[in-house]
């Protein structure tokens, strides 16, 4: 059932989506059965493009609407937002 | 005189050698440019996806030579590899191929100019730098198409000289990591402190590099000759060239076998005075080198290479496992540690902010205090490390007891947290401060009731003595040493040491210069730390001379008040009492 949903979601982790971030979430998205587009500050990629992710230079603070059509968008956008949320595991560690 | 094309460049790592250049050639490949049949076009496309397929296996096994290596670099492959699959590179070509009938190799070009110029408005450098990663992934495409190799995935040959525009960390790191020893080394790009030159010194290949148009200038198989220790290339070097190199070779091989023979000769004077020569060094694999050279131990073990080249910090594992391998690899042997002296310049790529004035600015300890993200880790992982040999530890430019005390008051903190989560560590470790501001020598003696030692780093008491930046082409002359006001100042801390039982070593560069070998013996200084290859000449000048020769030198030289005559004056004496340890060309560097 092809079905869009869209969900804003903040980067929290202090670099920004840069390469390290960018390449977790293309991992990601990468293998999801959905189309996914990013739009940040008015600029719209490819979600599933590193070099696309990397173009919006998202900084920390930055809001990041994230768009997924196709089949299991709800399940999609749970992991997507959840990797934005964890701050793409860069703030881990004891200290 | 004829002679081959002569460059100048940065002397990065000591000896001179003769071979034929193995040139890398890093730059873009010049791709051609056809327009195909329609029917070609199944053709091109298949080409681009076996290309692609090729190009990411390189990358796997480039990421597989690093294991063991700091995770930064595996990182940037792994986003290489994410880029070679991005369907809007692949996707875009094939539609390229098929709509414009271009050939792949013309339209992975254009797909990736296309993507680089969504780069070029990003106000933030970290991001726009990425536009290079688009380009050399384009590049590794191209060069699959056309089957031109053009990154170093192995070693070249034992006799060949590698001459690129630059070498990426990753070639770098396969260089060491192969242990393979290659004739030399001469790069367009890089200075003294770079991977390349690290790397090179660390394996005891003579490289020359920032040689500008090198590898311009250099054919593929060209004779190539290159003196590392004065930062001379000579390309297709005539007889008299060659005659010149193969002397620098010589002397070098002279100064080097005079020293292994003195690797277990004790660094003392005539009449007994004993003085404790160690090493500076920034990586575990220069550690041969300096035991083959003498160094009783590290007396500064810089840890900001572990943050060269990155965007993010090293990880506590990868300060941990580093220190580890370089107390195992010194066993019995003292190894100081200092934490990172990063800012001013040095700061993190990600993290820089520029400064108007960086070394008066937040850099050294004062930019640990203010990053305890970055500090905790390195002090926590210091104290993992401290069961596994003699590790000593020290900060950078303090300035006085409260900076001090802050410090301290995390350095324990760590001891506390990686006991409470269960590790071994050391009953204490011995903490020392580097004496490297006029305010610390001031406040010597109340920071010495603090600390079990003082490390002078005369590079920056020097210019922070004497308020002259060494960078600054218009008063670099003034970068004096053997200023009185310096004298006096050394003088101070190796008392004030003296009186509070605590050991005083100096390690700047003047440590390792032997024209003040006299100097700093008569200042009382009984531990020198130095560059690995300094060792030899330093000790054999040590039990040559008498602490009554050193203080004779001393008080001749400081009865001249004239700042420009006590530098000339020792110098001159210097090469008049030890011609022989004072040849021309091996005349070390003012400061």
């Amino acid at each position: 059932m092809i079905q869009r949903q869209e969900r804003t979601v903040t980067v929290v982790n202090p670099l920004g989506l840069h390469a390290r971030a960018a390449a977790q979430l293309v991992k990601v998205t990468a293998r999801l059965d959905c189309d996914v587009t990013l739009e940040c500050d008015g600029q719209e990629v490819n979600g599933k493009s590193i070099m696309g992710v990397l173009t919006l230079a998202a900084a920390q603070g930055a809001l990041v609407k994230v768009t997924c059509e196709g089949e299991g968008v709800k399940d999609a956008l749970d992991r997507i937002a959840a990797l934005f949320e964890a701050g793409f595991y860069e703030l881990g560690g004891k200290t | 005189m004829t002679g081959g094309v002569r460059l100048s460049g940065v002397p990065a790592s000591p000896g001179a050698a003769v071979g034929r250049a193995f040139l890398l050639d890093s730059r873009r490949v010049q791709e051609p440019r056809e327009h195909i049949p329609p029917e070609r076009a199944a053709q091109e496309v298949a080409r681009l996806h076996d290309a692609i397929a090729r190009s990411d296996q390189q990358l796997a096994e480039i990421r597989g030579k690093l294991l063991g290596q700091p995770q930064e670099h595996a990182l940037i492959i792994e986003a290489h590899r994410l880029m070679l699959t991005d369907p809007t590179l692949i996707g875009g070509a094939e539609a390229l191929i098929k709509s414009d009938l271009v050939n792949a190799e013309w339209a992975v070009r254009r797909i990736v100019r296309r993507l680089r110029t969504a780069f070029d408005d990003i106000d933030d450098p970290y991001f726009r730098e990425r536009q290079n990663d688009v380009d050399y992934v384009g590049d590794r495409i191209v060069q699959n198409l056309l089957g031109v190799p053009t990154e170093l995935t192995e070693p070249p040959p034992a006799d060949a000289v590698l001459v690129s525009n630059d070498l990426s960390p990753a070639e770098a790191m396969m260089l060491l990591g192969s242990g393979h020893r290659i004739a030399g080394i001469v790069t367009d790009l890089g200075g003294r402190t770079s991977h390349t030159a690290i790397v090179a010194r660390a394996l005891e290949v003579p490289a020359v590099l920032g040689c500008e148009r090198a590898s311009e200038l250099v054919g593929q198989g060209d004779l190539i000759a290159l003196d590392g220790t004065a930062g001379l290339v000579v390309i297709e070097p005539s007889e008299q060239d060659l005659a010149e190199i193969e002397r620098a070779a010589g002397e070098y091989r002279e100064e080097e076998e005079r020293a292994l023979a003195t690797k277990e000769l004790e660094a003392r004077t005539t009449d007994g005075i004993q003085v404790t020569l160690r090493a500076n060094i920034e990586l575990v694999e220069e550690v041969p080198s300096i035991i083959a050279h003498g160094a009783d131990g590290v007396g500064l073990y810089r840890t900001e290479f572990l943050f060269l080249n990155r965007k993010e910090p090293p990880t506590e594992e990868e300060h941990f496992q580093t220190y580890r391998r370089l107390l195992e690899a010194l066993p019995g042997r003292p190894v100081t540690v200092r934490t990172f002296d990063l800012g001013g310049e040095k700061a993190l790529a990600a993290r820089a902010k520029p400064e108007v004035n960086p070394s008066l600015g937040l850099r050294a300890v004062r930019y640990c205090l203010a990053h305890p993200e970055l500090f905790l880790p390195q002090l926590r992982a210091l104290w993992r490390a401290s069961p596994y040999g003699e590790l000593k530890v020290m900060f950078p430019m303090v300035s006085g007891v409260s900076e001090l005390r802050r410090a301290r008051a995390y350095f324990e903190r760590a001891r506390e947290e990686v006991v409470r989560d269960g590790y071994r560590v050391a009953k204490s470790l011995p903490l020392g401060i580097m004496v490297e501001t006029p305010a610390a020598v001031e406040v010597a003696d109340l920071l010495a009731k603090e600390v079990s030692f003082f490390s002078v780093g005369t590079n920056d008491l020097i210019q922070y003595t004497l308020a002259i930046d060494r960078t600054n082409q218009d008063v670099a002359y003034l970068y004096q040493p053997l200023h009185p006001a310096i004298l006096r100042m050394l003088g101070r801390a190796v008392e004030v040491g003296r009186q509070h039982g605590i050991d005083v070593a100096l390690c700047g560069e003047m440590a390792g210069d032997p024209a003040y070998t006299l100097i700093l013996l008569a200042l009382g200084v009984t531990e020198l730390s130095m560059v690995g290859n300094s060792i030899p000449r330093v000790k054999e000048l040590l039990r040559r001379t008498s602490s009554k020769e050193a203080k004779e030198l001393f008080q001749s030289a400081l009865a001249l008040a004239g700042n420009d005559e006590v530098e000339a004056y020792v110098r001159h004496e210097m090469r008049r009492r030890y011609p022989d340890l004072f040849a021309q060309p091996a005349e070390a560097h003012a400061g």
